[in-house]
């Protein structure tokens, strides 16, 4: 079984969906074949990682394995295991190219030690290397190093985008998705073309055939219409019963954080459920509950408080 | 790969002519041998030494302490003070043994072991100088470490230096960029240097219509601005990649709003933003989460703003002071 997210990864810059600005910057530097560091910033799942990807087989063509290193998150992001790594890579002279690449994937997450450390390392390889750090927030890299990048946005991908996708995956795979599954498909996706993908694939699995009620149910561990039925009994002023769904999605092995994230993209997502005066109020409620579960608290007794909160809105 | 200028005292660009660079030069001349410096990224610390090496015809090596393991015993200190020390006292075989040695960066040592920095005191051969981004050495339990070096201090370069320097960047490499473009180029780098090198290379590698992406967060955030005083937002374009950006728009949404609503309207929508604020504050480094209520809230915000359109909106900035004065 061929994984979609690879099977569907572009491999040509006319194939990345949205992001004209940036490819168009890419394209010009592959033409030109002069590369400078780069800072790819943007949201999860827009194309930051596949861009790079698709820059290293441009400019590289059938050697691109060679020069190409990718460093994830998930490797040690120890400061010696990364010199390590970029040296052995960077020392050797690149094949039937003027230098390689190196990328680190989610480069926000690099302590500022190893980014202080790879600030010289820079300077020192540039005859060889070429760094590219794939970022979702730009300010957790340091100056320095900013200043030595080219910027790169990704802007969120529009839903209009997202359906063209949906659509050349259906078309390719022979899948029916009515209009309502794609809503729910772009709903449950935000925008992450990697989460879609994996939703679609698991999805045809099942049948060819996908409506939107498949779709939620199918979103993560977590019955959606399960939460979204304990928000609207909470929200009746039955904080009781309310009490008791809770506990019983609670016992069942769901994550308060996973809780907490769905039950906040119900509140956003569903217009009738909540008057938009008191819709601000329930944000900010849940903003703080999830704050305080994230300094320590129990986070049993703060979603309970929150329930209780949801429960005296009825006037 | 752009040229870029030859480092040299007569090239050394700062904002009040000659004040860094002739403290540093007659200090130097009066037989002073520990230096920090310190300033911002990309106000040309790098830069002052490398002419002094050239100007001086010493030999200029740089050390990165971040880069150093510790010891076999697992002392980080003493390795830092051993590899100065080597540093200081080799002798190469050109150069004739003068030289300076450039460390990055004060802050790693004032973490590990700030005595070190008494006991390098004694070095005769060699001129150290240390970088510092930080206001760390100003600091009262730092003092002590460092009452025998002499700190020069760098500052952020103002937008004629910026100019300048990118006018014989484009001189020296012989581009041809337009007036428009190059004050562009000068605003975005916010005084550093080095970024002016990068998108004056960006730019002549993509051409003159790619614009060189904003590099701080008060001028990304333009775009979203607009868009949504426009109604042309919608709740997926409101992503902010820092908090900063968010607590702008914040700004600029408090600002504006009372030309697009009337009173019972503008209430709700200040208690929305008073809400957003609050949950601001409570963003760190480590939980960026809390950032999709601040969007949710801005965006429940700006729906409204969308439907009471078109708004004539002035685009001159809030007054930040008013807004800024509790911090």
């Amino acid at each position: 079984m061929v994984l979609w997210i690879e099977k569907y990864r572009p491999s040509k810059f006319d194939e990345i969906i949205g992001q004209q600005e940036s490819i168009d910057k890419l394209k010009a530097m592959v033409e030109k074949g002069d590369i400078q560091h780069m800072i790819l910033s943007g949201p999860p799942g827009v194309g930051k990682t596949t861009s790079a990807i698709v820059l290293a087989k441009a400019v590289f063509k059938n050697e691109w394995n060679q020069n190409f290193i990718e460093l994830n998150a998930s490797d040690d992001r120890k400061l010696s295991v990364i010199q390590g790594k970029v040296k052995e890579f960077a020392r050797t002279k690149p094949i039937d190219a003027p230098f390689k690449l190196i990328l680190f994937d989610e480069a926000d997450s690099l302590t500022q030690e190893a980014q202080q450390a790879l600030r010289r390392m820079m300077e020192e390889y540039s005859g060889t290397c070429r760094f590219l750090f794939s970022v979702n927030y730009q300010n957790n890299i340091i100056e320095p190093i900013q200043s030595r990048c080219a910027i790169i946005r990704f802007k969120p991908l529009t839903s209009e985008d997202v359906k063209k996708f949906v659509k050349m995956i259906a078309d390719k795979e022979d899948l029916k998705i009515d209009d309502k599954a794609i809503e729910a498909l772009i709903y449950v996706s935000k925008g992450d073309l990697r989460a879609l993908t994996n939703v679609l694939q698991s999805l045809s699995n099942v049948s060819k055939e996908i409506d939107s009620e498949m779709v939620y149910k199918n979103n993560g561990l977590i019955d959606i219409m399960k939460i979204k039925q304990g928000v609207e009994v909470a929200l009746t002023g039955n904080y009781d019963s309310a009490k008791a769904i809770f506990t019983e999605l609670l016992d069942s092995g769901v994550n308060i954080k996973e809780l907490i994230i769905k039950t906040f993209e119900i509140v956003t997502s569903s217009d009738g459920l909540i008057d938009k005066k008191s819709k601000s109020y329930v944000i900010e409620r849940l903003a703080e509950t999830e704050y305080r579960i994230i300094e320590g608290a129990t986070p049993f007794i703060q979603f309970q408080a929150f329930l209780a909160f949801l429960s005296t809105l009825k006037s | 790969m752009l040229k870029n200028i030859e480092p040299s005292f007569k090239a050394f660009l700062e904002n009040y002519s000659g004040s860094i660079k002739n403290k540093f030069v007659s200090e130097i001349n009066s037989g002073k041998k520990l230096f920090v410096f310190n300033g911002p990224s990309g106000c040309g610390k790098d830069f002052l030494a490398e002419s002094a090496a050239k100007e001086f015809n010493m030999e200029l090596k740089k050390l990165n302490l971040y880069t150093l393991d510790p010891d076999q015993s697992g002392n980080l200190s003493n390795s830092i003070y051993s590899t100065i020390m080597n540093m200081a006292s080799s002798n190469s075989l050109f150069g004739g043994g003068k030289k300076i040695i450039y460390v990055e960066d004060l802050e790693k040592v004032l973490s590990v072991e700030p005595s070190i920095l008494l006991r390098l005191s004694s070095i005769q051969e060699a001129i150290i100088i240390f970088e510092s981004n930080s206001g760390d050495i100003f600091r009262a339990k730092n003092k002590k470490y460092l009452s025998a070096y002499s700190i020069i201090r760098f500052y952020r370069l103002n937008e004629r230096i910026a100019k300048l320097y990118l006018t014989r960047l484009i001189s020296l490499n012989r581009l041809s960029i337009s007036m428009q473009i190059a004050d562009s180029i000068a605003k975005n780098s916010k005084g550093n240097l080095g970024s002016i090198m990068t998108d004056l290379e960006t730019m002549s590698i993509a051409g003159e219509n790619a614009r060189p992406a904003p590099r701080t967060a008060e001028d990304s955030i333009f775009e979203t601005i607009k868009a949504v005083f426009s109604g042309t937002a919608d709740l997926s374009s409101l992503y902010f990649p820092s908090d900063a950006e968010a607590k702008n728009m914040e700004i600029w949404l408090a600002d504006k709003a009372s030309g697009a609503f009337s009173k019972g309207d503008l209430f709700d929508f200040l208690l929305v933003l008073s809400n957003s604020d609050i949950i601001l504050r409570k963003i760190k480094k480590q939980n960026w989460g809390l950032m999709r209520y601040v969007s949710a809230l801005f965006g429940q915000g700006s729906l409204g703003l969308n439907r009471k359109n078109p708004i004539n909106l002035s685009y001159n900035a809030p007054d930040w002071d008013a807004y800024y004065s509790n911090y």
